[in-house]
């Protein structure tokens, strides 16, 4: 059964990243239902993108590891629903 | 005339004074890295770095191929041959994209190259200048890693982290991308090889609990069974394996690409696995109680319906990339390590143990097998030449020993499954893309990179002809590949199939073909053919005894089949020994 689920990547911040996170969901043609991604306040070599993502926990479970072994990723985090994502966003710095 | 792949220039500017220009700074990065061997097609955008080569005649072999898909495979094939890094320089524009075929074959076979492509000056990207193409976009999904360079102050690290990456873990292909102006420019040189990134963890710490709970399984299975992949190979672990398999007396089959891990000619080696492997070894993959599969991901064409492969077995799982862990089937016990490092963990945890029962009951499917097929294609009394013929003597008159390059079809599966591999890493072909095309390229590199080995690519008429141009890089740079085609002219494992499931509806696979011979002879390579069956033995035999690069051409019979065969979409135990007229 299809669900949203909150998927935020951890990575450096290099041109393509991006790129390679929505090649795999596309690859594996999972809906992205929202899209964040910013770079750290504090060190623009640094970053993290925040997806919702509509699809089943068999194919969250398989895809996590292929984003994970990209080089510049870090790591991750998955949980279901779309609290963790909009926690996320509420974190981020806000312009003054 | 043969021409020597070194110019005759010698390297006088190691030395000069720093700063250097981007494009020499890329020479000596690569010499750092000892590399020695770089397949390549020059361009504009990639002429400051080809200008810089000049100077380093002596130091670095350059093999000018005659397309860039050419210059990838090659470079494959050298890295497969030689456990190194394969290197290609390509210019920007269709330079780069006509290596995207390699680059998704060593992504997808686990080759580590590295490719350095041109690219437009940095004010220019984006415009649509001429031969500019955004070969970053392009390459993402194909490539383990992507850089682009427009600083000249950063080619040495790319370059190192790009050796790195492409040798280190699971290894992959590797682009970089270097802007005409950072080519040009000047900057400082060091080169600091690259020891770690922060973010990629290539080599996990082994699970000791996983590596007990594995050998629990070992010590009280009754009928367990060894996949090995080509994780053996790039991990070191044959002899790791070898112990493992005679000290637990366990049966050992080959993945595609896992084929020289083990030797053929072992008592415990049963074959080959997938849907044109041996009988015994798919149908006891349904048969087994414990299924250890180290260094292979559980491809489709090993599994067949993969819903009903192995569910009475219990499954070990031993594998370096953690994303093929439980992806195509699910692991009872995961190690998520390298192989070689697994395998030797596991070898004081296992129990002596002798299985013959079980043992047996492959050599009742082999004999099985052997009378309906392969006595059939080896001996066969009357008719043309069978491509299962050939590779038996090939293989006979070798002793396995020979470095194979296959390419892809009928003639591929034929070799895989005839040709008794002795010795680790003799085995190359395009695996899990499946790339016609591929054989002769590769061949032209693992000869490079295997020097004292002799290497045979084994071809179809089809996949000759999508590369052949490469005869002109093997005449130029006397390459010393035995080149052999099987001809049947039809792109045979198509037509195969549109036989058994298209009731014969050969719909576009015939192929009139130009005379090969001929058309070899051309380039200045000896050429022969051979269409009857009492010249194949000193056909072969000469084709094996003269140095240098050579041609034979073995027209095979037309419309054979390559059996057994688990039909796409059936359970490995459907596997079918023939087709009941
Ligand atoms: C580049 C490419 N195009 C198409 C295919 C599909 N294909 C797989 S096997 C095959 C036939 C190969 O024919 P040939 O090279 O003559 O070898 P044979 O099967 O006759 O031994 C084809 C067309 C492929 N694998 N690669």
């Amino acid at each position: 059964m299809k669900k949203d689920f909150s998927f935020i990547v951890y990575a450096d911040n290099s041109f393509g990243i991006l790129n390679r996170m929505i090649n795999a969901f596309n690859r594996r043609r999972i809906r992205i239902r929202t899209l964040m991604a910013s770079e750290d306040e504090h060190n623009p070599h640094t970053g993290s993108a925040a997806f919702i993502l509509y699809t089943t926990e068999e194919m969250m479970r398989k895809v996590k590891p292929q984003i994970e072994k990209f080089i510049e990723v870090d790591h991750t985090q998955v949980s279901e629903g779309t609290t963790a994502f909009y926690a996320y966003i509420q974190q981020l710095p806000v312009e003054k | 005339m043969q021409q020597k792949a070194v110019l005759p220039t010698k390297t006088d500017r190691l030395h000069t004074e720093i700063p250097i220009t981007g494009a020499e700074a890329v020479i000596r990065s690569l010499l750092a890295e000892s590399v020695t061997t770089i397949f390549g097609y020059p361009g504009g955008a990639i002429m400051p770095v080809y200008d810089a080569l000049y100077h380093y005649g002596d130091r670095l072999n350059h093999i000018l191929t005659r397309h860039e898909q050419g210059a990838i495979h090659a470079a494959q094939g050298y890295a497969r041959a030689s456990g190194r890094v394969g290197v290609v320089f390509v210019t920007s524009g269709p330079g780069a994209t006509n290596l995207v075929t390699g680059l998704a074959d060593a992504m997808i076979d686990s080759t580590p190259v590295v490719c350095i492509t041109g690219q437009v000056a940095s004010h220019l990207l984006g415009t649509d200048a001429f031969q500019e193409t955004d070969v970053m976009n392009i390459t993402i999904p194909v490539t383990k890693w992507s850089v682009q360079v427009t600083r000249p102050d950063d080619i040495p690290s790319a370059i190192a982290k790009a050796f790195y990456i492409a040798r280190t873990g699971r290894p992959g292909p590797v682009l970089i991308d270097i802007t005409k102006d950072a080519q040009l420019q000047k900057a400082p040189f060091s080169y600091v090889p690259c020891q770690g990134i922060k973010t990629y963890r290539p080599r996990p710490v082994l699970n000791m609990q996983a590596v007990q709970a594995a050998a629990q399984l070992i010590n009280s299975s009754q009928r367990p069974y060894i996949l090995a992949g080509q994780g053996v190979l790039l991990s070191g672990a044959m002899e790791a394996l070898r112990r493992l398999a005679e000290k637990a007396g366990i049966p050992v089959a080959n993945t595609l690409l896992g084929l020289s891990s083990f030797p053929a000619n072992h008592p415990l080696y049963v074959g080959f696995l997938g849907m044109h492997g041996n009988y015994s070894t798919n149908r006891n993959t349904n048969e087994c109680d414990l299924l250890i599969a180290v260094g292979m991901r559980f491809d489709d064409r090993v599994t067949g319906d993969v819903s009903k492969y192995a569910r009475q077995a219990k499954i070990i799982h031993i594998e370096l990339d953690a994303a093929e862990i439980n992806k195509n089937v699910h692991a009872d016990v995961a190690i998520h390590a390298d192989a070689r490092e697994a395998l030797e963990a596991l070898l004081p945890l296992v129990k002596p143990n002798q299985h013959p029962e079980w043992l047996e009951s492959f050599r009742q499917y082999q004999q099985e097998e052997y009378e309906k097929i392969m006595s059939r294609d080896w001996f066969p009394a009357s008719g043309l030449i069978k491509m299962g013929e050939v590779i038996h003597q090939l293989s006979e008159r070798t002793r396995g020993n020979a470095l194979i390059v296959t390419d892809v079809g009928q003639h591929q599966m034929v070799t895989s499954r005839y040709y008794a591999f002795t010795r680790p890493r003799t085995h190359i072909t395009s695996g899990g893309l499946g790339t016609m095309g591929f054989a002769l390229p590769a061949a032209m590199g693992a000869a490079l990179g295997a020097p004292d080995q002799p290497v045979i690519a084994i071809i179809g008429d089809g996949g000759f002809q999508m590369t052949l141009q490469e005869l002109g890089t093997i005449a130029q740079f006397h390459i010393p590949v035995k080149i052999l085609v099987l001809n049947n002219s039809f792109l045979g494992m198509v037509r195969q199939w549109q036989q058994l499931f298209h009731e014969s509806r050969y719909s576009f696979t015939e192929m009139t073909n130009p005379d090969f011979v001929q058309l070899v002879k051309a380039y200045g390579i000896p050429a022969h053919r051979v269409t009857e069956r009492e010249s194949l033995a000193s056909a072969l035999d000469a084709f094996l005894e003269q140095p240098g690069p050579r041609f034979l051409e073995v027209k095979v019979e037309k419309e054979e089949n390559v059996f057994p065969m688990v039909p796409a979409g059936a359970s490995v135990s459907d596997m079918i020994l023939e087709v009941k007229a």
